[in-house]
């Protein structure tokens, strides 16, 4: 007696649950039950006798929906079925009112899930014929683990959300379709004027438009005013260059504020930093020309100056180490121990609030360049991504997803509940008619500091298949330069290291 | 004293099944699966192969990191055996004198054992928090964690901790085996302290020291991986990143599989090989009955 | 040997000494979780606790599902034990009661199994379980921990001892190998099974690269992975919180630790005697 796991539709076994579930009789139950992962849980099956069943439970059941998927999962399965064989074929008829079920993976945790499950909850009930299921599968690399897994045992989701940093990974990685194909085979066309140029060219590569931004923020300044007073400096007027924020923190230092400065050890500022001043963060293109990129070019001159101040900073005592993790740096700017605080423009709320507990009011401000810099700031975040598997149905439904959730109302939503950008322009022109900013000016500083970068492909971001890797060797490398060791070496050293990781990548990704 | 046993033909493979079946498949299959992968590169999202020889072993041993990573990692397996046999043992001998409350005193030196490496490292970063950890209020040092060499001073602090109840059970339990009259005679015969612990008391424990060294070699190489994950997750700047961490970033989260792949053939072999040593040098020096 | 009484109180205070050095890390945590977030993050440390206990343990449950980790570790547990014993039990019963063709063998290999450990093995292990299909399932994370090497070693060493004249007596009363096994050495072998279940349920409770590998949906983690979520939670910085959630996942292995002490000390030196 085989055990029979429903997975391709098409494949043979598949026929044979299909046909033992024929032969019930039917006073029985129905014959299959998925669990959320698409997998069967219960299945009834004939002995070599006759049609005896037997029922067996692979995975802990959960609760009523089973009924219904099972009902979707069978009609489902029909059409797949006579389907099997056609999949080359590119279906230009495509069933758009069928009922189709499409699984969405993401990343964001707490009551962001409450969040995205009311955004998914609006665009059923505008398409009454998808159901989606949104799971939250962790972290970001948990999230992009699990996919690949999923891959593999032919049950991924449809629609996923991925960090910025798999960008180019994801690009190469087969698994995936852009976006931008399944606008055009399904003619639905994504009006990418609408979108901030800096939020919608970091996922565009050689023309095309590989995922959907979702979740998308820059760095920003933030600050004490309340305690910027108390040093005597001028609390509307934040400072701008890195001379600025120098000045800053003696005086703050001179007022009693041991030391006034910290942001978490993020590589993420690093990179930032470097776009300001419109400085290549690796080669061929910021990784987004023709060839991958082959050399991180952060110890050049853009690096070591950011590095400089920054190290320099902490040397001095006026920069508070508080370590890598979003919460540290947060608690220090919170219980006043500093006054100026470099963290995600997602932070405002929780910041303004956490200071207002306090008494003190907050401010906010472009981040830090150096004197002369003409660059920019690109987005760090999130975006939304498709596979390419399922039936053209579930693509469908996957792109109508992807599309609604870049709309303007569930972007509002989003934003008014998470702090990320709003994706398109037009979601921040409904936010300024509403009053929005005049409430929350402290957001209005992050949009206009989007809004002030220059378009370029240093401010697009810059694309690796190593980035992870990256970003750890430059957190590592800073770390050292805290225990003394000279900038440009560890820049070095870090640009060696991360041109052989890319080596190494872009070998392995060919094959 | 030969034990008798029952005449069976199949049986014994029957009861035998199970675990043989549970081995091969999850254990001695990904084992030698896992050394075959070191010999090729693995694309992170396909799975594709591509036969690479000795290419992923030549990375690890060119990559100034994971030959720090090994560094790292000796040093810190080395202080935390040698500081948890040491420590365990002094008070395995506290505990084994006749004294009112010794069930108490045990119970509460032993239980850490119970514990997680994880739960350790959640209780070794709230001690020293840079933001808010007691010790660094009452030392008025605060940069425990983020400095490299305090970090690693604490990892080895924290796994030594967790792991004395485990020694201390084993030598407890040894010690109560060490013949009272052997000790008595050594007294009687003007024997100090001193003398008498390394000459006697010494020997006899050194079967469960041995044992203890091999134990807690794999539990600093292996066990700690929660630890480090929850208390520093292998810095500041690489200072605290074990092998076994740098094995689970390089396969889970760079997606390097070959690569790590060799970084676990290099560790089997490590430990293997160390525990041959021990089992060579000890050899001679542990003392059965 | 005589002591005299300095020499006692010197080894008291010695004692009192290494307790409170050992404690105090739990004792702390035990009280910050009493204490709300300001308060937790209260400079310089406040060491009386408060009274946001349940606050605290409530936040804690909810934020990350701890509720649902600690069934998960429960069950994960469990069943790794009973299927761990169970498997253990017979096969060091067919290697001390019979004689068999590749005895050694089986024997040496089952020794071997204490080289390799899961993080040797995981790169492969991982991808054999994902072909399973049991990744992210209970299955995944119990299965492959019902073999032991220590579980088979230390039930030989029990059986070793049970005396061999009850086999030639239970032969000739008729008596077939599975009876002898069920009606007699079974018995003989609580206490051991005992140890033996404690040391498993605490290394399964406790196990954390394999379940942080292997599971990626909340409600499959375990408790262990729970507390570095707490700590990475965007709430966090609540230490209040994330020692409430450390004191709830210590619970159950300090419990079982406590209740089977003594079984577990028994098992123990029943297998240091010859």
């Amino acid at each position: 007696m085989e055990i029979l796991k429903q997975t391709d539709p098409t494949q043979k076994r598949s026929k044979k649950v299909f046909e033992y579930t024929n032969k019930i009789k039917l006073d029985q139950k129905a014959g299959l039950l998925y669990n959320d992962d698409q997998q069967l849980t219960q299945y009834y099956y004939s002995n070599s006798n006759k049609d005896v069943v037997f029922c067996k439970k692979i995975v802990k059941e959960k609760k009523m929906k089973r009924i219904v998927i099972l009902l979707l999962a069978v009609t489902m399965l029909v059409p797949a079925l006579f389907a099997a064989g056609k999949e080359e074929e590119k279906a230009v008829k495509v069933d758009a009112d069928a009922p189709v079920t499409i699984e969405f993976w993401h990343a964001m945790s707490g009551t962001r899930i409450e969040l995205i499950q009311g955004i998914v909850d609006e665009f059923m009930k505008k398409n009454p014929n998808i159901t989606v299921k949104v799971q939250y599968t962790g972290s970001y690399n948990d999230t992009l683990n699990k996919v690949k897994s999923a891959v593999k045992a032919g049950n991924a989701p449809q629609v996923f959300q991925s960090y910025d940093v798999g960008t180019l990974g994801l690009i190469y990685s087969g698994i995936i379709t852009p976006v931008d194909d399944a606008a055009k085979e399904f003619n639905l066309p994504i009006k990418w004027d609408d979108f901030f140029t800096p939020v919608q060219s970091y996922y565009k590569y050689q023309g095309k438009h590989y995922s959907m931004p979702f979740n998308s923020s820059t760095p920003l300044i933030y600050y004490n005013k309340t305690l910027f007073k108390k040093a005597g400096l001028d609390p509307e007027n934040p400072p701008k260059t890195y001379a600025d924020i120098r000045k800053a923190a003696v005086a703050l230092k001179k007022a009693g504020i041991k030391t006034p400065v910290t942001w978490n050890l993020h590589s993420w500022y690093f990179e930032q930093m470097i776009c300001l001043q419109d400085a290549p963060f690796v080669n061929n293109d910021n990784g987004r020309g023709k060839e991958l990129p082959t050399k991180a070019l952060i110890n050049g001159e853009a690096g070591k100056k950011v590095l400089d101040w920054w190290v320099g900073m902490e040397k001095d005592g006026l920069f508070l180490d508080v370590g890598p993790g979003w919460s540290n740096h947060r608690a220090a700017f919170v219980s006043g121990e500093v006054a100026m605080v470099m963290s995600s423009s997602s932070d405002v709320n929780l910041l303004t609030k956490g200071l207002k507990e306090k008494g003190w009011e907050m401010g906010t401000g472009y981040i830090p360049r150096p004197e002369g810099a003409k660059g920019g700031v690109a987005i760090g975040g999130g975006s939304l991504w498709m596979t390419n598997t399922g039936t053209p149905e579930q693509q469908l439904a996957a792109i109508k997803l992807i599309e609604y959730i870049s709309s303007d109302e569930p972007q509002i939503k989003w934003h008014k509940g998470t702090g990320y950008f709003p994706v398109r322009k037009t979601a921040m022109d409904k936010l300024k008619t509403a009053g929005w900013f005049e409430e929350n000016p402290n957001y209005l500083t992050a949009f206009n500091q989007l809004l002030d970068s220059p378009e370029s492909l240093n401010t697009a971001g810059a694309l690796l298949g190593v980035f992870p890797e990256a970003r750890s060797i430059i957190q590592s490398a800073i770390q050292e330069c805290y225990a003394g060791k000279s900038v440009q070496q560890a820049l070095d050293e870090s640009a060696a290291k991360i041109d052989a990781a890319m080596a190494e990548w872009n070998t392995v990704i060919k094959q | 004293m030969k034990q008798s046993t029952f005449k069976a033909d199949v049986l014994p493979y029957v009861l035998l099944l199970p675990t043989f079946i549970i081995l091969i498949v999850f254990l001695f299959y990904p084992a030698i699966e896992t050394f075959r992968l070191s010999l090729f590169t693995v694309h992170p999202f396909t799975g594709a192969e591509r036969f690479a020889g000795l290419y992923n072993f030549k990375n690890i041993f060119t990559n100034s990191e994971y030959l720090h990573s090994f560094g790292i990692s000796f040093l810190f397996t080395l202080a935390v055996v040698l500081l948890g046999l040491a420590f365990s043992m002094m008070i395995a001998l506290l505990l084994n004198e006749r004294i009112k409350g010794m069930k108490y005193y045990r119970s509460f030196l032993i239980w850490p054992y119970a514990l997680s490496p994880a739960i350790a490292g959640a209780l070794f970063n709230f001690l020293f928090n840079p933001a808010n950890g007691i010790i660094g209020y009452f030392t008025g040092h605060r940069t425990w964690l983020t400095e490299g060499s305090t970090a690693f001073l604490i990892i080895i602090l924290a796994a030594v901790w967790k792991n004395l109840g485990y020694n201390i059970v084993f030598y407890l339990t040894a010690l109560r085996n060490v013949p009272r009259d052997a000790l008595e005679a050594a007294s009687i015969d003007g024997a100090g302290p001193v003398r008498r612990f390394f000459s006697i008391t010494f020997a006899f424990l050194s079967p469960t020291t041995f044992f203890l060294l091999v134990m807690n070699t794999t539990y600093a190489y292996f066990s700690s991986f929660g630890l480090i994950d929850v208390l520093t997750e292998g810095g500041p700047a690489r200072s605290t990143n074990i092998l076994i961490y740098q094995l689970y970033r390089d396969f889970f989260v760079n997606s390097k599989t070959g690569y790590a792949a060799a970084e676990s053939l290099v560790l089997f072999l490590l430990v293997v090989g160390i525990t041959v040593l021990q089992f060579q040098t000890t050899e001679k020096k542990v003392h059965y009955q | 040997m005589k002591r005299t009484k300095i020499q006692t109180l010197a080894i008291h205070a010695l004692l009192v000494l290494a307790v409170f050095i050992i404690c105090l890390p739990v004792i702390l945590s035990l009280s910050i979780s009493t204490q709300s977030e300001t308060q937790a993050l209260s400079f310089p440390p406040r060491l009386i606790p408060s009274s946001h206990l349940v606050s605290n343990y409530k936040t804690a449950w909810n934020t990350v599902h701890l509720g649902r980790m600690m069934f998960n570790s429960a069950f994960i547990a469990i069943s790794v034990t009973i299927g761990k014993v169970i498997m253990s039990l017979l096969a060091a019963f067919a290697f001390t009661h019979f004689e068999f063709k590749g005895k050694n063998l089986l024997f040496f290999l089952i020794l071997i199994s204490l080289l390799l450990p899961v993080p040797v093995r995981i790169v492969a292990l991982f991808n054999v379980v994902g072909k399973l299909g049991w990744l992210n399932h209970y299955a995944g994370l119990i299965v492959p921990f019902w073999a032991s090497a220590t579980g088979t070693f230390l039930f030989i060493q029990r059986f070793k001892t049970v005396p061999s004249e009850l086999i030639d007596a239970s032969k000739m009363d008729g008596c077939r190998p599975m009876q002898y096994f069920f009606r007699i050495l079974l018995p003989l072998t609580k206490s051991t099974i005992g140890a033996l279940s404690v040391i498993e349920f605490i290394y399964i409770w406790n196990q954390y690269l394999w379940p942080l590998m292997a599971t990626n949906s909340d409600n499959m983690r375990v408790v262990q992975i729970g507390i570095k979520m707490l700590m990475n939670a965007e709430s966090s910085n609540n230490w209040g919180v994330i020692m409430a959630g450390v004191v709830l996942t210590m619970i159950p292995p300090l419990v079982v630790f406590f209740v089977m002490q003594d079984s577990f000390m028994k098992g123990f030196a029943l297998q240091s005697e010859k």
